[in-house]
């Protein structure tokens, strides 16, 4: 990606992409993700709602697997990735922001999951009338969100967090 | 991991931490352990020697279980008399109609090409890692930053819980059946995960140098 482009300009990108996923998650959470018709009655739910559905009929745990990939992590994924590019220019603990940006690098893909749930209820469940299962627009707005905080993540190379150091001057390319 | 993740070898014996950029001497290849960047605590290398000739041959029987995985049911739906099965391929054509089509054409790049893309470069890394062939010289370096990009951007493994929370979502609305294609999934995955936790890019990297470095 940008590995040759100057530090501020890759850090410009990142940022520009985080931003870009901000957007995108707010439609991603308030538009329905899908909608189940069940015998001529349609139900759009979102994000949120498919969840609270999965604690109702009484599978906690499931529940808080889809709550944590797909609520949780894209949050807090952002949001330490927002930090951690803020703190880049006055840097006093690149070691910290280095384990935390590793760990948000490998969480991010964990959301792709509802994605997936989606696709796969929407392939499944064709019964014609009876009951069938349609993608709702929040569906593109989330996988939008996810990919692009991938790429802003991407877009970033922790060795900017390591060239403040006293001893810096060494660590030029050989 | 992106490309300028690549450790940089200055010679047989050092090398600089991809992630800070610290010159380090690269330890003997009888230590044991997993071996870390002291000053960032980037892993450098796995906790195991890495063996080209197994992982060649789990990344093959990947690559025999791939296509059943990818056109056989996953799962079979009974509800009021109709059935209807889907396979991996049906999940991503189903939404690549109408207007879903950017969101199909995402599940095919992670579910499909992503994947094939894993098993190609790590099959290819592998092989010309292998003590038995005949050293061509490097593999092209497309290869390596193929695999490293597949490596997180191949999604198979989300997809299979994906497919066991929308199999207890179906559960009270339907009979769910487990299909042929979902237990080729369930191995295949697991096999691609073991190769990719002992075949450590890095790690790969430095012993291609090795056997065909001068």
């Amino acid at each position: 990606m940008a590995t040759n482009a100057p530090p501020g300009q890759q850090r410009a990108l990142a940022w520009s992409l985080l931003i870009a996923a901000v957007v995108w998650l707010v439609p991603a959470n308030l538009l329905p993700i899908m909608s189940v018709t069940e015998t001529g009655r349609g139900k759009a739910s979102t994000i949120a709602d498919g969840i609270w559905q999965l604690f109702e009929a009484g599978m906690p745990g499931i529940a808080i697997i889809v709550f944590v990939a797909s609520l949780l992590v894209p949050f807090f994924k952002v949001l330490v990735l927002a930090v951690i590019y803020w703190r880049v220019p006055h840097e006093n603990n690149p070691r910290i922001s280095t384990r935390a940006y590793r760990l948000v690098y490998w969480i991010g893909r964990w959301s792709m999951l509802d994605v997936f749930v989606v696709a796969l209820l929407a392939a499944v469940v064709e019964f014609g009338n009876l009951a069938r299962v349609e993608p709702g627009p929040g569906i593109i707005a989330f996988a939008l969100a996810v990919v692009l905080t991938m790429l802003s993540a991407h877009a970033f190379s922790p060795q900017q967090l390591w060239t403040q150091d006293p001893d810096g001057a060494d660590h030029g390319h050989p | 991991m992106p490309e300028h993740r690549e450790g940089k070898s200055m010679s047989a014996d050092a090398l600089q931490c991809p992630d800070c950029g610290t010159s380090l001497a690269v330890p003997s290849r009888r230590a044991r352990g997993a071996w870390r960047c002291p000053r960032c605590d980037a892993q450098l290398s796995g906790a195991w020697a890495l063996r080209p000739d197994s992982l060649l041959a789990l990344t093959v029987a990947t690559a025999v279980l791939w296509l059943p995985a990818l056109i056989l049911p996953l799962m079979r739906l009974e509800n009021l008399g109709l059935d209807r099965e889907a396979s991996l391929l049906d999940c991503v054509l189903r939404l690549m109609e109408g207007v879903y089509f950017p969101v199909g054409v995402l599940l095919l790049f992670t579910l499909v090409i992503m994947p094939l893309l894993n098993l190609l470069s790590a099959g290819r890394l592998l092989w010309a890692a292998r003590d038995h062939t005949p050293s061509t010289g490097q593999p092209d370096p497309f290869w390596m930053k193929a695999y490293r990009h597949s490596r997180e951007w191949a999604m198979t493994d989300i997809f299979l819980l994906g497919i066991l929370i929308a199999m207890t979502k179906l559960g009270d609305m339907a009979t769910v059946t487990p299909g042929p294609g979902l237990f080729c999934l369930v191995v295949a995955v697991l096999l691609r995960l073991i190769v990719e936790t002992l075949a450590q890019p890095d790690q790969l990297q430095r012993l291609l140098e090795a056997r065909n470095g001068d």
